[in-house]
């Protein structure tokens, strides 16, 4: 029996994580929530306790990236066989992990990305994205296709699987900045194999992004910066 | 004769920059036997109160320094080594300010483990 820890970065996310967790513990599977509260001001870790997840809670707030890798120091720690990052605001269908699970079986990857934009019927897409920011990921993409040789089409997508090769890895070496594009630059250095499987996303339940207006193309410039220095160090 | 009297300065701005030598240097001391400041942040610093205090009461050295770097006033040299040692510093703060947040995020981490760790010995 593989053992799956299901990483959670919450930030503030009270309203969203109970029935997110619920779903999780749902699944026909053995699955073990982490959730890790990055410096909520809420009542997030409290309400993540109730629901019978383990909890780390960081006292400060590190974003998204050090949350994701406390989680994956723990999952490793703990010698899981898999980590999936999920994010806390119920964007990621729990009931995607499956189809993650199954893309790791068949293509024997390291990382597999769940993809917004692979999926031939979009009409199962509850997800909307602005124009704007389907731009700068596709600026991303092509960036990264050019620099690192890799075809990846949502490389902002959060929900990922790793297995025990690529928790190790970014156990250790982790974006602070930008991690989801940026993870890609150090998957390479480390030849880990990623794949890309198509997974419906939905609407997040509570809250509002912070990537919104004029943000992705600031984001983009600034991950394709991160992504021609990495390439520098690795040279 | 008259470029040398050009490098010279008045005997205000003498006394002014000797007041800010002494200050500084005093107060940089203090701090740093406070250990409020690295010894070779000391180093760095005291260039800041050290190097306007070379060319007002050195100006042949000031002139030497112009003409060997071909700057026609000295002036000039001062503040490029002012520029330079600022540049250094800040360099330096920002280098260890990026190591510091590095190993804010570690203890952070750290932190996090260790109580759930402990929640979990509780229980148990």
């Amino acid at each position: 029996m593989k053992k799956i820890a299901i990483i959670i970065p919450c930030f503030n996310e009270e309203k969203s994580l109970p029935s997110l967790i619920r779903e999780i513990l749902q699944l026909p599977r053995d699955l073990t929530p982490i959730v890790v509260d990055d410096g909520s001001q809420d009542q997030t870790a409290f309400v993540a306790q109730k629901t019978g997840a383990i909890v780390l809670k960081l006292p400060a707030n590190l974003g998204i990236g050090g949350a994701v890798q406390t989680g994956l120091i723990f999952a490793q720690r703990h010698h899981f066989d898999f980590a999936i990052q999920v994010d806390g605001d119920g964007q990621h269908d729990p009931s995607e992990i499956e189809t993650l699970l199954k893309a790791q079986e068949n293509s024997q990857a390291d990382i597999v990305i769940g993809s917004r934009y692979l999926r031939s019927d979009e009409s199962q897409n509850t997800f909307k994205s602005t124009i704007s920011r389907r731009m700068g990921i596709s600026a991303i993409s092509m960036v990264i296709r050019w620099l690192y040789g890799l075809k990846i089409l949502d490389t902002t997508s959060g929900f990922r699987l790793m297995n025990k090769k690529a928790m190790a890895t970014f156990a250790e070496h982790y974006p602070v900045d930008f991690p989801e594009p940026i993870t890609f630059a150090i998957a390479h250095e480390h030849q880990l194999k990623i794949f890309e499987c198509p997974v419906k996303m939905r609407e997040r339940q509570h809250g509002t992004s912070s990537i919104t207006g004029l943000k992705p193309m600031k984001y983009m410039i600034r991950v394709i910066g991160y992504l021609i220095l990495y390439q520098g160090r690795r040279k | 004769m008259n470029e040398l009297q050009e490098a010279t300065t008045s005997f205000e701005t003498k006394l002014f920059i000797a007041l800010f030598f002494f200050l500084y240097l005093w107060f940089l001391i203090r701090r740093t036997q406070q250990s409020r400041v690295d010894i070779s942040d000391f180093i760095l610093m005291s260039t800041v109160a050290i190097i306007p205090t070379l060319f007002a009461f050195l100006p042949t050295l000031s002139l030497e320094f112009s003409h060997l770097l071909g700057v026609k006033f000295p002036f000039v040299i001062l503040f490029g080594a002012l520029i330079f040692f600022s540049f250094l510093i800040t360099h330096r703060t920002l280098e260890k300010l990026s190591q510091q947040t590095q190993k804010v995020r570690q203890l952070t981490q750290k932190m996090a483990l260790l109580e759930e760790e402990l929640s979990k010995l509780k229980k148990s």
